[in-house]
């Protein structure tokens, strides 16, 4: 029944090469657009490396102070006062790093101006994450509680510093300090904001050691849960935590507030700006696909005219097929299926057309060392959208079409 | 076979109403080969259609093989025409973009049945028709009579019992009109087939069982 | 002739609102692509009111937070040696403190109130000098100095567009104004100084000294300095270490302003390029589907159009007749997007888009949807005028 189907349906394809070409063309082009977002998504927020573990790992990287009575608001990335304090007894949890953002350092070599990204981190942070080492070893805890002055450099920087050689045991300085490189690694997509910089040093190597004594400003947290069952425990304790801060000035700020977030979380509370603790995920999800929806509106009503102008050639064919018992519900089918076939196809000229975009985007560099491709998961993406986008511009037409009165069909059609 | 009991059939456009059929009784036996004739327009074709439940009365009762049909929608009748019904048209019909053999297998795909199991069907079929060696190819390649014939293999594949031909030699030329004839007399008498023809000519409704003449909608002697 | 184009065009409503939907969408993408283009290019052609040639931009990173009185004195006196030092060095004419610069991400908001009107203004405290780095243009008074600053009621620089919401066409020099709760007098009138960047538009803009000796004033975290031409990386590096060496717990980075600028545009245009990209692609699309809808349309009615020929019908008025049913599609889609644009301001949604934009993208919209559905259109109506009479009667 359904080889039948298909066959109709390419035949029809080839009859009428334009409109088969002109739909294709929409539908890959859109297709495309949507598929590069699902894989630039992908990538940011897949389990590889060094990221091994982020299906058992909460983020935290927003603090929020404010006060009951007025509306003072501070706003910005957690102290590590304030991680240092409140994390290390949460339940659950098989390790925890406290790391610094990254800040754009200079280092000047050979009579020129490197701009590098720099971030600082504790020992476990090499333990919770599992970066690929070209040369050397990580930081370690005992580095941090040494304040030892060393460094671990990506490939990049040891390309751009050390003209690609060998660069452990050499010395290297940047941001007016001086670090002795113990390890380089591969370079890391700024995508993956958690592990990307160019340089590391531990965080006890800083120029003064206040640091210590804030609670807010410029650190953030990775949480590496036992599993991912020990989620809510876990939460719900940091959330306890929250109403233990000691504040340095209580007139000013006397609430706190900070979540300890998944990466998908993170990224919906971001843009949904919600402070709940399902963080708006639905929210976002709906936002999404209403974004989505709306850009697949002028396609698909291109598709669907597109559709409805080819209804008139197949009119005797639809008398036909009535007359010999067909009913609008198989006829439905037929001509859904057909749109399907065509949408599916576009799929697959639109993931060339989004791979190409990827790796051209790679190149060019304008995302610091990402390395974008269409994957598996983004392949399974493309054909749920193009399934999607089919159904939605199939449905109508096909619906028309088998509603055709059988004797008027045969004269050629009503309006 | 076919019974119709006080049947009307009007025709509603924005201004204008037409009766096409006005108070049909008319009765088909089982094996009858009956043809019905008419000048342009005096609802003949109407008729054909309404037997076969492609249209609706407005008035009256039809029965089909002894039953009659009290829905007409779509899904209620389509079984009706797809196993008991087969319809030859004047202008063929047929999908140009599909082959012989997948033409004639069209009412099978309505019905249960493996693609190996059409096949077979529309072969006998075909054979019947004398274009047992044509299966694969396609309409266009096809001269007028043969195409007709094909119609014919597509009508008869799912063993219908009644068979329904609206002016099936009205595009041939006499010399094919004459074998389609003959090929529908030997489906009435070897299979029994029940059949109703419209037709505007006279020799052929000769060669047929019974002679119904309409004339602005009405039946008349 | 046109009312019976629109007779027409109503009689087959059933098959022309989707050809209508279609239309009107693509209408409503190229409002939206003509008006923020206009809106950006609208904003690029007004003057900056500053220069960013030879200017660096310094960031500075203390070590402490300097709230605790203790280190706070501490910091600000390092801070004022460092800016000595900067200012010391022959390659650098001018230097001044400051928060909010162009091209970088701050932007900061107060109010301000004359009697008792409010309006929200931009701002940005500064230190001494800052208008000789940025060269900023005075339009009435002057800037501050330092006998200025020991005043009671504190001076104010307001830009010209906040001067002439608040004072018309009278001078504003000499007014007292409600700034962050405390009265300030207005002692010049800057023009419009931009500082957001070359593509967004700015209202009212304030500048006001910040005085570092109050215990609760922030030090600055940016010294902006106007070099003299020609100044190259080594100085930079030389700069550097000498206030590493004079401040060793401070963090600094050094940014030239046409850096800033350059990543401001990419970041901006790229941006801009991806959306109308898309969009082009988008209208393409739509103008190939129009013509696959209407040639079956032509095609469609092969009977009519045959018609109408054999009844005296020349090629042209076939022409016009099948564009003229498109144009008449067309002109409703327009009204459908006149009646949704409308709304907009209402709504509130345009934000700081003017409404001169939006009218005047509007109306290059309009000629360029007419342009579009005319040209799809063209194919097809040819196609109408190939129709012999004769042949297409016989065609039923």
């Amino acid at each position: 029944m359904f080889r039948n189907y298909l066959k109709i349906a390419i035949k029809v394809l080839l009859r009428r090469k334009f409109f088969t070409f002109v739909s294709l063309f929409g539908i890959a082009f859109t297709l495309m657009v949507l598929i590069v977002i699902t894989a630039l998504a992908q990538h940011a927020n897949s389990n590889g490396k060094p990221e091994i573990h982020s299906k058992r790992s909460l983020h935290i990287t927003r603090l929020t102070l404010r006060h009951s009575n007025n509306s003072n608001e501070w706003n910005s990335s957690p102290g590590y006062k304030f991680l240092d304090r409140h994390i290390r007894d949460l339940p659950g949890l098989e390790n925890y790093t406290i790391y610094s953002q990254f800040n754009t350092v200079a280092a000047y070599v050979g009579g020129r101006k490197l701009e590098l990204s720099l971030k600082r981190t504790d020992g476990r942070y090499w333990e919770v994450m599992a970066f690929e080492f070209l040369e050397g070893r990580p930081l370690s805890r005992e580095d941090e509680a040494l304040g030892r002055h060393v460094a671990v450099i990506n490939e990049a920087t040891r390309d751009q510093y050390f003209n690609g050689e060998n660069a452990v045991g050499k010395t290297l300085e940047a941001d007016g300090q001086t670090f002795q490189v113990v390890g380089v690694v591969k370079n890391v997509p700024i995508y993956r904001m958690a592990p990307f910089s160019d340089i590391w040093v531990p965080i006890s190597s800083a120029k003064s050691s206040n640091y210590r004594h804030q609670l807010g400003g410029g650190f953030n947290a990775i949480l590496l849960a036992v599993s991912a069952s020990a989620f809510p425990t876990i939460k719900r304790a940091f959330a306890d935590e929250l109403g233990k801060v000691e504040f340095t000035d209580p007139k000013r700020y006397d609430t706190a507030i900070a979540f300890a977030d998944t990466k998908l979380e993170m990224i919906s509370r971001s843009i949904v700006l919600s402070e709940e603790e399902g963080a708006g995920v639905e929210k976002f999800a709906g936002l999404l696909i209403l974004f989505m929806l709306l850009f697949m509106l002028l396609p698909g009503v291109n598709l669907i005219n597109l559709n409805m102008s080819r209804i008139m050639e197949r009119y005797t064919e639809i008398g036909v097929r009535k007359a010999f018992g067909a009913t609008s519900h198989g006829l439905t089918t037929q001509f859904l299926l057909e749109n399907l076939v065509l949408t599916v196809l576009g799929g697959f000229v639109g993931l060339v057309l989004a791979h190409i975009a990827l790796r051209i985007t790679t190149a060019s560099g304008v995302i610091p060392y990402a390395n974008l491709n269409v994957n598996l998961s983004v392949f399974v993406y493309a054909m749920i959208l193009a399934g999607i986008f089919g159904v939605l511009s199939g449905v109508y037409p096909a619906w028309r079409m088998s509603r055709q009165h059988p004797v008027a069909a045969l004269k050629g059609g009503s309006l | 076979m076919i019974q119709f009991r006080e049947v009307n059939k009007l025709y509603q456009t924005a201004k204008v109403e037409t009766m096409a059929l006005t108070n049909i009784n008319l009765g088909v036996e089982r094996g009858e080969f009956i043809s019905v004739m008419g000048p342009s327009g005096c609802g003949k074709t109407t008729m054909l259609n309404l037997m076969g439940l492609l249209d609706e009365p407005n008035q009256g009762e039809i029965s089909i093989n002894g039953q009659a049909i009290t829905s007409y929608k779509d899904k209620h009748v389509a079984r009706i025409r797809n196993e008991t019904i087969g319809f030859v048209f004047q202008n063929f019909h047929l999908i140009s973009d599909l082959n012989v053999r997948d033409n004639v297998e069209i009412p099978l795909l309505y019905r249960k049945g493996s693609a190996r199991e059409r096949r077979i069907l529309a072969q006998a079929a075909l054979e019947r028709v004398g274009l047992g060696s044509r299966l694969d190819h396609f309409p266009t390649q096809l001269s007028g009579g043969q195409q007709q014939r094909v119609a014919v293999a597509r009508a008869i594949v799912g063993k219908p019992k009644i068979l329904l031909a609206d002016e099936p030699t009205g595009n041939l030329d006499s010399q094919m009109g004459d074998e389609i004839m003959s090929l529908l007399e030997s489906l009435n008498r070897d299979e029994g087939v029940t059949i109703v023809m419209v037709t505007h000519d006279q020799r052929m409704a000769d060669r047929t069982g019974r002679l119904v003449r309409i004339f602005d909608g009405q039946q008349v002697k | 002739m046109i009312r019976h184009l629109i007779r027409l065009v109503w009689n087959r409503k059933r098959a022309n609102i989707l050809v209508l939907v279609e239309i009107f969408l693509s209408f409503m993408v190229l409002f939206a692509i003509c008006s923020s283009g206009l809106y950006f290019y609208n904003n690029y052609s007004k003057p900056l009111g500053f220069s960013h040639e030879d200017v660096w931009v310094l960031q500075l990173r203390p070590p402490q937070n300097l709230m605790s009185p203790e280190t706070r004195e501490e910091g600000v006196n390092l801070f004022q040696q460092l800016l000595r030092q900067i200012r010391a060095n022959g390659e650098v004419e001018h230097g001044a403190g400051a928060f909010v610069v162009p091209y970088g991400e701050s932007h900061w908001m107060t109010s301000l109130g004359l009697n008792s009107r409010k309006l929200p203004v931009s701002y940005s405290p500064i230190g001494l000098d800052f208008e000789k780095v940025m060269e900023l243009e005075m339009v009435e008074g002057r800037f501050w100095n330092e006998t200025d600053l020991a005043l009671t009621v504190k001076p104010l620089v307001i830009n010209v567009t906040l001067a002439r919401e608040l004072f018309g066409s009278e001078s504003a020099v000499g007014e007292v104004v409600e700034f962050n709760d405390t009265e300030r007098k207005v002692i010049g009138v800057v023009q419009d100084y931009r500082h957001q960047g070359d593509l967004t538009p700015l209202k009212f803009f304030v500048m006001a000294p910040h005085i570092l000796s109050k215990p609760t004033s922030y030090l600055y975290d940016k010294v902006v300095m106007k070099m003299a031409p020609g100044v190259s990386t080594g100085f930079e590096e030389k700069l550097m270490d000498e206030l590493e060496a004079m401040a060793p717990g401070w963090s600094f980075t050094v940014q030239t302003m046409e850096r800033m600028r350059n990543d401001y545009f990419k970041k901006q245009l790229s941006v801009m390029a991806i959306f109308g990209l898309v969009a082009v692609f988008m209208l393409v699309m739509v103008a190939m589907g129009l013509v696959g809808v209407l040639w079956q349309n032509v095609t469609r009615r092969t009977s009519e159009l045959g018609v109408r020929r054999a009844k005296g019908a020349t090629r042209n008025r076939i022409y016009f007749q099948i564009l003229g049913e498109l144009m008449v599609i067309t002109t409703l889609a327009i009204f459908m997007g006149l009646v949704v644009a409308v709304q907009l301001p209402i709504l509130g949604v345009t934000g700081s888009v003017g409404n001169g934009v939006l009218a005047s993208g509007f109306c290059l919209a309009l000629v360029l949807i007419y342009l579009l559905t005319t040209v799809s259109g063209l194919y097809p109506s040819w196609l109408a005028t190939r129709i012999n009479p004769a042949e297409a009667l016989h065609y039923e």
